[in-house]
C-alpha cells in the first residue's frame, strides 16, 4: 500500500462561465491533518461538494485509497469511508442529538422492512447497540451532552451543534474526515478544545486523515502538519504552515489581506 | 366529417379556439411567474383571483346596465376598469397581510402555499356563497361585436380576434413594462436580489404590492376575456384555469416570461390536438394535456426554460 | 390538577370524553350542537391555559398503554351506545376511515415530506377498484381491500419519475395535475360509471354479510356495526404500523430526509428508496381504505374524489399537528362531525376550514397537538 488516501488529479469544476476549481492537484497522506486555505470564493468548500459527489466534476479524477470515486454520488462517497462536516451545520434542528447522530451510522443499521417494522425486538436489540456507540462518542466530545440524547437540536447553541456534528461525521467510522471552517459560529478556544479532541481521536482510531478547511490561521498552524493554499480556484502552494506563510505568492493572495 | 379528411372550417375553429384559451392560460401563467419572480412564492389563489375578476365585472355591467347604461363600449371600458381595480387591491391587500409579513416571518415555502391554496378556497366559497346564487352558472353578456369575416366556408368571429390582440397587447405591455421602464427594472432588481435591492434605495414593500396589484390585474382581465369568449362564468373557473396556468408557467420555467407565454400555448396546444388528432373522446383532452404536463415534469424538473438553480451547501 | 397525571385522572378524561362525544353524536337540536362544541372549545382553552393539558400530557406519556386502552374502551363503548343508529355509527366509521387514509397521507407529507395533493384520487383508485372488483368478480372482499391498497401503489408508480426528480413547488403540480387528470377521467369513462357513478356491492366477510342488521338475543344493532368493528381493527393496524415506523430507523431515515436532503444523502440515505417507499406505503393505505369506503357507501362517484377532498385530508394533517397521530384522529373528528352536526354550517364547510386552516398555520404552525419527540423503545441499558 502506498502512503496516499485520497489523490486528486485535474479537477475542473464550471458553473457556467465560473470556473470555481482550475485543475487541481491534491493529495491527502494516510493519518495526516492537511489544511485547505485560500480566500473567500477560492473553491475550498467547492472543492468539499465535489469530494462528497453533491456536485459533478466538470473534468478530472480521483481516488480515494486506490478506488475511482469521480462521479460517484453523496451515498456511495460515504460508504467508501469519506465522511463531512458543513460550514453552517446542517443538523435538524427538531430532531433529537441522538436521532442527528445516529444518522452517522445509516450503512451499518439494518434498513430492511421487516426488519424495522415487524421484527421489533431485534430492532431493539441494533438500537441498544447503536445508542451505546452514540452515547460513547456524545460522552467524549461533549459530556454535559449526555443526559440530553432525546432533546431538539434547535435547542443548543452553536457550540453544541459543531460537536454534535463532529459526533455523526466520526460514528461510522470513517476513513477520510472533511471538516468545512469547524470555527464558524465559535470562539477562538472553543474551536481549539474541539480540535484538540479531533486531533485526540484520530490519535487513538489510527487509520484517520483529516482535511480541513479554516480561516483561523491559528488553527491551521497548530494542527495541520501540511497545508494547500487555494486561489480563484488554483493551488498555488502546498507545504508546512512555516513553508506557506513564507510563500510570496500566498503572502499576497491571501495572508496579505490579513497582515 | 369523416376521419381521414377533416372539414377545414371545423379545424380552424378549433385552432381559433386553442389560440384563445392559450392566451388565456398565457395571461394566467404570467401572473404566476411575476409572483415567483419578486418573491419566491407560489400564489395559488390565483386563478379564484380570476373568477374575483369575472364576477367583478359581471356586477358592475348588472349595476351600469341596470342604472339604464348601454352603450357597449363604455359598458365594456367600465367593467374592466372595475374588475381591474377590485382584483388589483385584493392583490395589495393580500400581499400586504399575508405574503410578505409571512416573508418576513420566513415561514416555510409549504406553509405559504397552503396558505394560498386556502385563501383561493375563500375567495370561490365566497363567490359561490354571497354571489347571488352563486353555485350556478351566469350568463356573461356579449360587449363585442358579434359579426364574423368569412374566409371560405369559415367564419373567423370578431370577437375573438379583438380578444386575441388584446391579450397579445397586455403580454407585450407587460413585458415592456418589466424590461424597459424604471418600475420594471426596480421588480427585476427585487427578482435578482432582495438585499442587495433594498441596499440600493429601492422600497421593496412598494415593489411587492405593484407587482401584485399587475399580476392580479391581468387575472380579471384574463377572467373577462375568458366571459366574454364563453359568455358564461362560474364559481369554479379559477380552479381549472389557476392550476392550468401554473401548470403552464412551470413546464414554461418559472420566473420566466416567455417561459409562461410559452407554457400557456403549449398547454392549448396539447388540447386541442387531443381533439383533432388524438383517436379519443374529447371529454379527454384535460386528461392527456395533464398527463403530458406530468411527463414534461419528469423530462425537465425545473422547466424548458430552465429556472437558474444551485444550492449552497 | 395532578390528579391529572395519574391512572385515576386519565380514567376521569377519558370518561368524559366518551360521555361528551355520546352526547354530541346524540344531540338533536342545533343549539344544543352549538352549546357543546362551544364546550369543547372552551375546555380545550382553559385546558391549554391551567396546565391541566399538558398535567394530562405527561400522563398519557407516562401510562401509554392504560390511556391507550382507556381510549379504546371508550370508542367502543360510545359504539355500543349507539348501536341501532345507523346515522351516527356511519358517522363514527367514517371518522375513523378518514384518520386511516390521512395516517397514509401522513407517512408521505408528515414524516417523508411527500407533499401530496391527489391524497383523494389515491383513495378513490382504491374506491373505483372494489366497484369493479365486486361487480363483476368474485373475488373475495378481503382480498378486494388489498388490491385496492396495491391498484393504489401502482397508480402511484406512474407518478414516482416527476416526484423524485422534482422538489418544492414543482413537485406540487405533478400531485395537483393528477388529482384534475384523475377526476377528469373517472368522470369521463363509462367503463366506471361516468359523471353518474357506480355501485359498490357490500362487504361480505367469509359469508358474513356486512350489509344486514344484526340480531343479538333480542338487541337492535345497525348493520354498521359491522363496519365500525372492521374500521376499528383497521384503524389500529395502522396506527401500530405508524408508530413503529416512526420509531424504526425508516422513520429515523424519513425525517431525515424530509429536513435536509442532501445532508442526509452524504450519510449514506437513499433519497431515492426512501421516498418510494413512503409514498408507496401511504398510497397503499390511502387505496385500501378508499376501497373499504366504497364498500361501506355502496356507491362511489367522481364527485367524492376532487381536488377540494384531497386538500381536506391535506388540512386535517396541518389542524391536527403534522406527523401527530393524536392530532390527526382529533381534527378527522372535527372535521367529519362538526359540518354533518351543525346543518346550519355545512353549506360553509369550505370556507370555515379553509379559513380555519389560514388561521392555525399563520397563529399555531404546530396544529392542534403537536408531534412528540420520537421515542424509541427503551432498552435495558437506559432503564435507569
Amino acid at each position: 500500500m502506498t502512503n496516499i488516501s485520497l489523490k486528486a488529479t485535474g479537477v475542473v469544476k464550471r458553473f457556467g462561465g465560473l470556473v470555481a476549481l482550475d485543475k487541481v492537484n491534491l493529495e491527502v497522506h494516510n493519518e495526516e491533518v492537511l489544511g485547505l486555505i485560500g480566500p473567500n470564493g477560492s473553491g475550498k468548500t467547492t472543492f468539499f461538494n465535489i469530494l462528497t459527489g453533491i456536485y459533478s466534476t466538470t473534468d478530472g479524477k480521483m481516488e480515494f485509497r486506490g478506488k475511482d470515486i469521480t462521479g460517484m454520488p453523496p451515498q456511495a462517497v460515504f460508504k467508501s469511508g469519506i465522511s463531512r462536516t458543513f460550514q453552517r451545520a446542517r443538523l435538524c434542528l427538531e430532531l433529537s442529538v441522538f436521532d442527528n447522530v445516529a444518522i452517522g451510522d445509516h450503512p451499518q443499521l439494518n434498513q430492511g422492512l421487516w426488519f424495522n417494522i415487524i421484527n421489533r425486538k431485534a430492532f431493539r436489540h441494533e438500537y441498544g447497540s447503536c445508542h451505546d456507540r452514540v452515547a460513547e462518542l456524545i460522552n467524549q466530545f461533549a459530556p454535559h451532552l449526555s443526559s440530553k440524547l432525546n432533546e431538539p437540536v434547535g435547542n443548543f447553541p452553536m457550540i453544541d451543534r459543531r460537536r454534535i456534528e463532529v459526533c455523526r461525521a466520526l460514528l461510522g467510522n470513517p476513513k477520510l474526515l472533511l471538516l468545512d471552517e469547524p470555527s464558524a459560529g465559535m470562539t477562538e478556544e472553543e474551536t481549539r478544545q474541539l480540535m484538540d479532541e479531533v486531533i485526540d481521536i484520530r490519535k487513538k482510531r489510527g487509520d484517520l486523515s483529516v482535511v480541513i478547511v479554516e480561516h483561523e490561521m491559528g488553527i491551521i498552524s497548530r494542527i495541520t502538519d501540511r497545508c494547500v493554499v487555494l486561489n480563484f480556484g488554483k493551488k498555488i502552494c502546498e507545504g508546512t504552515y512555516e513553508d506557506i506563510s513564507q510563500n510570496s505568492e500566498v503572502q499576497k493572495a491571501y495572508l496579505g489581506d490579513d497582515l | 366529417m369523416d376521419g381521414s379528411r377533416m372539414d377545414l372550417a371545423l379545424f380552424s375553429q378549433y385552432i381559433v379556439n386553442g389560440l384563445m384559451q392559450g392566451m388565456v392560460y398565457a395571461l394566467v401563467a404570467v401572473g404566476f411567474t411575476l409572483f415567483f419572480g419578486v418573491l419566491d412564492i407560489i400564489k395559488f389563489s390565483h386563478g379564484d383571483v380570476l373568477t374575483v375578476g369575472a364576477f367583478s365585472g359581471l356586477t358592475a355591467y348588472l349595476a351600469l346596465s341596470g342604472m339604464g347604461l348601454s352603450n357597449p363600449v363604455v359598458l365594456l371600458l367600465l367593467v374592466i376598469i372595475f374588475a381591474l381595480s377590485v382584483t388589483a387591491l385584493l392583490g395589495m391587500v393580500v400581499a400586504k397581510l399575508l405574503i410578505i409579513p409571512l416573508k418576513q416571518a420566513r415561514a416555510p415555502a409549504l406553509n405559504i402555499l397552503l396558505i394560498t391554496l386556502m385563501l383561493g378556497t375563500v375567495l370561490r366559497e365566497t363567490v359561490r356563497l354571497f354571489f347571488p346564487n352563486g353555485s350556478s352558472s351566469k350568463a356573461f353578456p356579449t360587449l363585442l361585436p358579434t359579426g364574423g369575416i368569412d374566409i371560405g366556408s369559415f367564419s373567423l368571429r370578431i370577437d375573438s380576434v379583438m380578444l386575441f390582440v388584446a391579450g397579445a397587447l397586455i403580454i407585450v405591455g407587460t413585458h415592456f413594462l418589466i424590461t424597459k421602464t424604471k418600475l420594471g427594472l426596480a421588480i427585476q432588481a427585487v427578482a435578482q436580489d432582495e438585499e442587495t435591492s433594498k441596499l440600493m434605495g429601492i422600497n421593496f414593500d412598494s415593489i411587492v404590492l405593484i407587482t401584485f396589484a399587475l399580476g392580479s390585474g391581468i387575472a380579471a382581465i384574463a377572467g373577462i376575456m375568458n366571459g366574454l369568449y364563453y359568455n358564461e362564468i362560474n364559481f369554479s373557473m379559477g380552479l381549472l384555469l389557476g392550476a392550468v396556468g401554473f401548470s403552464a408557467a412551470i413546464i414554461g420555467g418559472l420566473g420566466n416570461l416567455y417561459g409562461a407565454i410559452l407554457g400557456g400555448f403549449l398547454f392549448a396546444g396539447l388540447q386541442t390536438f387531443a381533439v383533432v388528432a388524438l383517436p379519443i373522446p374529447t371529454a379527454y383532452k384535460d386528461v392527456f394535456a395533464f398527463a403530458v404536463v406530468i411527463i414534461l415534469i419528469a423530462w425537465r424538473p425545473t422547466g424548458l426554460i430552465a429556472e437558474k438553480y444551485s444550492e449552497r451547501v | 390538577m395532578k390528579i391529572l397525571s395519574n391512572k385515576i385522572g386519565i380514567f376521569a378524561a377519558t370518561a368524559v370524553l366518551a360521555v361528551y362525544v355520546a352526547s354530541l353524536m346524540h344531540a338533536e337540536s342545533q343549539l344544543t350542537v352549538g352549546i357543546l362544541s362551544v364546550l369543547f372549545g372552551s375546555a380545550w382553552f382553559i385546558g391549554d391555559k391551567t396546565g391541566a393539558s399538558q398535567m394530562l400530557d405527561k400522563g398519557i406519556k407516562e401510562n401509554g398503554r392504560f390511556s391507550s386502552t382507556m381510549f379504546l374502551a371508550a370508542i367502543i363503548g360510545v359504539a355500543i351506545y349507539l348501536h341501532d343508529d345507523h346515522f351516527n355509527l356511519l358517522m363514527l366509521t367514517t371518522v375513523m376511515v378518514f384518520v386511516i387514509a390521512c395516517l397514509g397521507l401522513n407517512i408521505q407529507f408528515g414524516y417523508n415530506g411527500l407533499l401530496n395533493f391527489a391524497g383523494a384520487a389515491f383513495f378513490g383508485a382504491g374506491g373505483y377498484t372494489a366497484a369493479v372488483l365486486t361487480q363483476n368478480t368474485q373475488i373475495p372482499h378481503l382480498l378486494i381491500l388489498l388490491i385496492g391498497g396495491i391498484v393504489a401503489i401502482l397508480i402511484g408508480f406512474i407518478l414516482i419519475l416527476p416526484v423524485l426528480r422534482t422538489r418544492g413547488h414543482y413537485a406540487a403540480v405533478v400531485t395537483i395535475a393528477f388529482s384534475l387528470l384523475f377526476r377528469t377521467l373517472v368522470e369521463v369513462s363509462p367503463a366506471l360509471g361516468g359523471a353518474q357513478g357506480s355501485a359498490v356491492k357490500g362487504l361480505n366477510i367469509l359469508g358474513w354479510e356486512f350489509n344486514k342488521n344484526i340480531d343479538i338475543a333480542g338487541l337492535d344493532i345497525s348493520f354498521y356495526m359491522n363496519y365500525f368493528v372492521l374500521a376499528l381493527i383497521l384503524l389500529l393496524i395502522a396506527i401500530a404500523f405508524s408508530k413503529a415506523i416512526e420509531r424504526s430507523w425508516i422513520g429515523l431515515n424519513f425525517d431525515t430526509v424530509r429536513l435536509d436532503e442532501t445532508a442526509a444523502a452524504c450519510f449514506g440515505v437513499n433519497i431515492k428508496r426512501w421516498k418510494i417507499t413512503a409514498f408507496a406505503m401511504g398510497n397503499f393505505i390511502l387505496g385500501l381504505i378508499g376501497a373499504f369506503y366504497a364498500m361501506m357507501l355502496g356507491f362511489i362517484a367522481p364527485n367524492n374524489f376532487t381536488f377540494g377532498d384531497s386538500l381536506i385530508m391535506v388540512s386535517i394533517i396541518l389542524l391536527g399537528g403534522i406527523g401527530s397521530i393524536p392530532g390527526i384522529i382529533l381534527a378527522s373528528a372535527i372535521v367529519i362531525i362538526l359540518p354533518e352536526k351543525l346543518q346550519g354550517i355545512q353549506e360553509y364547510r369550505f370556507l370555515i376550514f379553509a379559513v380555519g386552516v389560514i388561521l392555525i398555520l399563520l397563529f399555531r404552525p404546530n396544529g392542534l397537538i403537536k408531534r412528540k419527540m420520537r421515542q424509541f423503545p427503551k432498552t435495558k441499558a437506559q432503564g435507569e
